[in-house]
């Protein structure tokens, strides 16, 4: 008793030690708890990112894979070669039996892939060769595009060798040849028997003038292969924006929202999609931003590629809009645009809703839109490229991080698709295309149901020649794609076939070890050739963000606390010091060593004990106040982080009680060596006048 | 019966390589109940002898008994345990516990001793306390108390644990001399009731005339026995 009095007394008595050693130990305490609870809910919102949207709890993949898997590639950004595990059904059928904490299991297998939706010029010239094919002809339609494709034709000449010429180096000769081809794409005679000649004169102006066109249209596209019901079921936090998912059993692709609109959409428009979310959602201004203003001169300086999507008789119409808008009398549609594009603080909501109602409507505003089919190639590991057409069903987001561009980076393909698209090559096949190519003098070859595990009559009939030709990509692709799209495969052709890894799903994630343990047994026993790794494995560099967090906040909260030893070792040394006499004293009056020793270390206890209790009171409000209202995720990084657009942080008294026990440890640390010294003091100490 | 006996001691401290003799060859026998003053000019040895008979200090040769012990054959937890039950000290600068206040200071021996209860501590301690007549400043602290006052608490502490002997160095150096007075009539009284050895060292000749016996040392000897 009279040990926890002294203690409590000597707090105030020696208030210098007591507020150094308070204000390091308040101080720790606080940034050891909110930096605890900041990482941990981090940490929790990056599992979330992950394991709601692609990765799973777990991901399985071949034994014999050549590298490390990473879901979201390797540091270059290819995906690893992780090598194809056989047989999903047979790998689900016996995991699913084996292993009771398997909630689903989700096939899938991911690649990068081409896609040239082609220019504006290209566009246009595919509809006025439809519309010489339609049985009833559109006189006035076809008149109408041919006149856009003249206009276009007109503005190329400046364009190319004012932005094109400037980038890549044009030699005198191609120079003039170039000049030579619009000559005659120009030249009265030309258009005088297009109608007659039509499909001569496209061809001429797709092969020689649209390639002329420089543009951003081609796409790349980050895809992965599943079943899209399977999927959608299985990540909770899925759901679709634009169009529908996949229908079960069909061919076809979903992409990111976030994709459709930032690579897809036209990029005039999604820079000022950019301005305006920066204005009103990050609140800040164009005077003040240098990317902002950056974005305005791209957007000046790429007009065309709104002016060129007009057709003659529209562009006359936004003239008289354009002219009253902006109160000018100019009359070229190419400086009003330039004109109306120049927006400041001040005008630029009002040009934003003029765009979306008066310009946006008449423009190709989606390079791809929902529910078009379009060309996807893709190069396999063997050497070869393989094409498919791909209709686009929809777009869809991870709910609550849909601006997070990790976790969205997938967009979605139907599994017979990827496994085409994949390109095997068995030793037969390979034999067989060799042969096939020969004979055919073809490059481009993709293989439909080659991974089909039926027998080898049935696939070399599969791989007929009318086959291969469908799937190689020519500009007539619709008609091809009616033949694939229009198939509707069942559960058995998706489950039986190749994937390249797979995401499972638990039931009870805690048991994530114990899981792992079990699934490497079944896949020992059965021979399946699978391993397996956790989420963190599987998110690649980004899972181990999650370590590298946490050893940074380890380290951090360890600097603290070493330093905090120093400075509360020396504050209670000058304690010490200050009570030398008064130590003397009680020793000369029979006070063990123990007994000092054990009253200055309930010292340093009630101290650290009161003081840490302190500090995590104070982050305790800290994390109440500020964690309960949500941390913005200032970035799209951070949503991804946030796993959302807010961090909420949650106090934790086990975090608490883990920070109070450091405390504790580190002054009782801190206290042992002043504690031990004291112990030294002689009692005759108590009788001199100094020490 | 001797409480205190000291054969031929010699005490001897270092300056680096330099020996500077305290104590030179030092014979002294106290008995119980003696009310004994060392007297002497500064730097003549008291403090040092008072320091050996205390066992707060070890002699560089000779024997010094305290009660039948030699303390040389002690260990230092021995020394500690005799310093409490045996010894009392009353010390020049009164060396109080500065964050306790009066009750908790005469207390503090008796809590060092775990022979002793809750009831009989307490009963003790207000014994002491009312002895030294300062009932009314039980929950006082030391730098709320005059210099009188903090010595008488240093003598109620001195003697709540009923020690056989009490050294005093110097007590009344740093009061006046009305204050100084009644602390050896206290003192005095004590010894006269309780029985207590009292050893205590001094150089103020007006305290010197009150003593029954009178030891005065000079250069580390004793000169003249009274």
């Amino acid at each position: 008793m009279i040990i926890i009095k002294m203690a409590l007394r000597n707090l105030f008595s020696h208030k210098m030690k007591t507020l150094i050693v308070g204000t390091v130990l308040i101080l720790g305490s606080f940034f050891a708890v909110v930096g605890v609870t900041f990482v941990f809910a981090i940490s929790e919102g990056m599992k979330n990112s992950l394991t709601h949207s692609i990765t799973g709890d777990l991901q399985i993949y071949s034994k014999l894979a050549k590298d490390k898997f990473s879901i979201f590639g390797d540091e270059n950004g290819s995906y690893p070669d992780i090598d194809y595990v056989e047989n999903f059904a047979t790998i689900k059928n016996i995991l699913e039996k084996e292993v009771s904490n398997i909630e689903a299991i989700v096939p899938m297998g991911g690649n990068f892939a081409m896609v040239n939706p082609g220019n504006i010029l290209d566009k246009k010239l595919e509809e006025l060769r439809q519309c010489f094919k339609e049985k009833i002809f559109d006189a006035a339609k076809i008149l109408e595009l041919k006149e856009h494709v003249h206009a276009i034709i007109l503005d190329i000449e400046a364009q190319f060798f004012n932005n094109t010429a400037s980038i890549v180096s044009v030699s005198a000769e191609d120079s003039a040849k170039v000049r030579a081809d619009l000559d005659t794409a120009r030249a009265e005679s030309f258009w005088k028997d297009f109608d007659a000649k039509f499909e001569r004169k496209i061809e001429f102006l797709s092969n020689k003038i649209a390639p002329l066109i420089f543009d951003d249209n081609v796409l790349y596209v980050s895809y992965m292969g599943t079943i899209p019901e399977t999927f959608a079921r299985s990540f909770s936090q899925f759901e679709i924006v634009k169009g529908t998912n996949i229908p079960p059993g069909h061919r076809g692709m979903v992409l990111t929202d976030r994709f459709y609109e930032e690579e897809v959409k036209h990029r005039v428009a999604r820079r000022l999609d950019k301005i305006k979310r920066s204005l009103l959602e990050d609140h800040e201004t164009i005077k003040g931003s240098k990317t902002l203003q950056d974005k305005i001169t791209s957007n000046i300086s790429q007009s065309a590629e709104v002016y060129n999507q007009l057709t003659p008789k529209r562009a006359e119409e936004i003239v008289v809009k354009l002219q009253a808008f902006l109160s000018s009398k100019e009359s070229d549609i190419k400086k009003l645009l330039e004109d109306f594009l120049k927006v400041d603080d001040a005008n630029f909501i009002s040009r934003y809703d003029f765009f979306y109602s008066e310009i946006a409507p008449y423009i190709v505003l989606y390079k791809v839109k929902v529910g078009e089919v379009f060309p996807i190639t893709t190069f396999s590991k063997y050497g070869t490229s393989h094409s498919l057409n791909i209709k686009v069903y929809g777009t869809y987001r991870f709910k609550s991080f849909e601006r997070s561009p990790i976790a969205t980076g997938f967009n979605l393909i139907d599994l017979m698709s990827f496994r085409d698209l994949f390109g095997l090559l068995t030793p037969e096949r390979k034999k067989e295309n060799s042969e096939m190519e020969a004979e055919m003098a073809l490059e481009d070859v993709s293989i439909s149901d080659m991974f089909k595990k039926s027998d080898s009559k049935k696939e070399s009939e599969g791989a007929s020649l009318s086959k291969l030709k469908s799937t190689v990509f020519t500009s007539g692709f619709k008609e091809d794609f009616a033949s694939q799209g229009d198939k509707v495969f069942s559960n058995a052709d998706l489950e039986n076939g190749i994937f390249l890894n797979a995401a499972i799903l638990l039931k009870n994630p805690a048991k994530m070890a114990a899981t792992m343990r079990a699934i490497d047994s079944v896949s020992e026993k059965e021979k399946l050739n699978i391993q397996v790794i956790d989420w963190k494995n599987a998110a690649g560099i980004i899972g181990q963000l999650i370590l590298f967090i946490r050893v940074l906040l380890f380290s951090f909260i360890g600097i603290v606390f070493g330093v905090s030893i120093f400075i509360i070792m020396n504050a209670f040394i000058m304690a010490m010091l200050e009570r030398y006499k008064e130590i003397g004293t009680m020793r000369a009056i029979g006070a063990q060593k123990q007994f000092v020793l054990s009253m200055l270390f309930f010292e340093v206890l009630i101290q650290s004990v009161f003081f840490a209790c302190l500090g995590i009171l104070l982050s305790w409000l800290v994390i109440v106040i500020v964690g309960g209202r949500g941390i913005p995720a200032w970035n799209d990084i951070a949503t991804f982080f946030f796993s959302g657009s807010r961090l909420y942080l949650f106090f934790d008294w086990w975090y608490a009680a883990g920070v109070l026990l450091l405390a504790v440890i580190v002054s009782a640390i801190a206290g042992l060596y002043p504690a031990y010294q004291a112990t030294k003091i002689p009692p005759v100490s108590a009788l001199g006048k100094t020490h | 019966m001797k409480s205190i006996a000291l054969k031929d001691v010699v005490k001897n401290y270092y300056l680096g390589e330099v020996v500077v003799p305290a104590l030179k060859s030092v014979n002294l026998n106290i008995s119980s109940g003696e009310f004994t003053v060392i007297a002497g000019p500064s730097g003549s040895g008291k403090t040092t002898l008072l320091n050996l008979v205390g066992c707060v200090d070890t002699a560089t040769a000779g024997i010094v008994s305290v009660g039948d012990e030699d303390t040389a054959k002690l260990s230092e937890r021995k020394l500690t345990d005799l310093r409490l039950h045996t010894i009392g000290f009353i010390f020049q600068n009164f060396n109080l516990i500065s964050v306790l206040n009066v009750y908790d200071n005469v207390e503090f021996p008796l809590l060092l001793r775990t022979d002793i209860s809750k009831k009989e501590r307490r009963e003790r301690t207000l014994k002491f306390i009312s002895q030294v007549g300062l009932e009314g400043h039980m929950h006082h602290r030391p730098n709320e108390l005059s210099g009188g006052q903090r010595q008488r608490v240093a003598i109620a502490r001195a003697l709540v644990s009923s020690p056989k002997i009490v050294l005093a160095d110097e007590p009344t150096a740093n009061l006046d001399s009305v204050t100084g007075q009644k602390i050896i009539d206290l003192m005095k009284e004590i010894n006269e009731k309780e029985k207590t050895t009292f050893l205590f060292s001094t150089h103020d000749e007006k305290i010197i005339s009150h003593a029954r016996r009178v030891i005065r040392i000079l250069d580390g000897q004793i000169v003249t026995e009274q």
